[in-house]
């Protein structure tokens, strides 16, 4: 692949295209990499410090001041506030609501109901409901 | 400040709402061949006067993300006979109506605005679902 650098003079005007003619794994190391969503996040199993691939993140939740990360079956706890995290993970981690970080990558659809409550219908089947006034932040993240 | 511009947004659609079918009844009347609507003084400032008023009971749906769908339902209800109270209480200070034939057809005029209002949120909620879904598709992880 051709690749082209050019520096620019402020962090704001920092951008990146790939152009591919498909979304292979290498690719999507490298939009993770650029992105920020690549690496580890330290998390808390049973007691035990460990590192959890950020790739393997589900969702976050924040329940009574505690927050708790889960993947596509298994729950962690985190030191870090949904604010923290929001800021550290970047990229398609978005606030869906309040109390919510959702993985972009991990969803598998949305649908809307007349009241305009937006529901996302992730992997491994859970669902988590995207409040509306989070879906404007979800789309600029998508690029639409 | 949410709650004024929710208002002022509110009031502005209810008003053009009004001026819609006033402006689609009146034109229908005409190519009928009916006699043609001449408005007093004080009707552009009852549609705007209205308008406001009729907003007020957008704070029927406050928490609308939380509620269940039977909430959900009972509130439209409520909400579509306020609205509709205030419509045709405006109405009939202002002489919008000084007929029950006036009265029925600005009642189905209303009736016919306020499903079109719904439909319409709920084709462009639909539109915004689909966009998000294909660009779903594009990054989801394979699991």
């Amino acid at each position: 692949m051709h690749v082209d650098y050019e520096q620019v003079d402020d962090s704001s005007k920092e951008y990146a295209v790939i152009k591919a003619t498909e979304m292979t794994e290498n690719v999507k190391s490298a939009i993770d990499l650029l992105m920020g969503t690549s690496g580890c996040l330290p998390v808390i199993k049973e007691g035990s410090n460990i590192l959890l691939n950020k790739t393997r993140i589900y969702y976050i939740e924040s329940v009574d001041k505690k927050t708790f990360v889960y993947t596509k079956d298994e729950c962690f706890e985190c030191k870090y506030r949904l604010y923290e995290l929001e800021e550290m993970l970047g990229g398609y981690f978005a606030r869906c609501a309040k109390a919510f970080i959702v993985n972009l990558r991990k969803i598998k659809s949305i649908n809307s109901d007349l009241s305009g409550r937006m529901e996302s219908v992730l992997l491994n089947d859970e669902k988590i409901i995207i409040a509306r006034s989070y879906v404007k932040e979800i789309k600029r993240r998508l690029d639409i | 400040m949410k709650i004024i511009k929710t208002i002022l947004l509110q009031a502005m659609m209810i008003s053009y709402g009004i001026l819609a079918e006033i402006g689609i009844s009146v034109a229908i009347t005409h190519l009928m061949g009916g006699e043609s609507m001449t408005l007093e003084w004080y009707h552009p400032l009852s549609f705007v006067l209205c308008g406001l008023l009729g907003a007020i009971p957008t704070y029927i749906w406050r928490n609308m993300e939380s509620l269940t769908k039977r909430q959900f339902a009972v509130r439209l209800i409520l909400h579509c006979l306020v609205l509709y109270a205030i419509v045709m209480l405006f109405g009939y200070v202002f002489k919008w109506y000084t007929m029950p034939d006036g009265f029925i057809a600005v009642s189905v005029g209303f009736f016919i605005v306020y499903a079109f209002v719904w439909v319409a949120t709920y084709f462009f909620y639909r539109q915004e679902d689909k966009a998000i879904n294909a660009a779903i598709d594009k990054i989801r992880d394979e699991e």
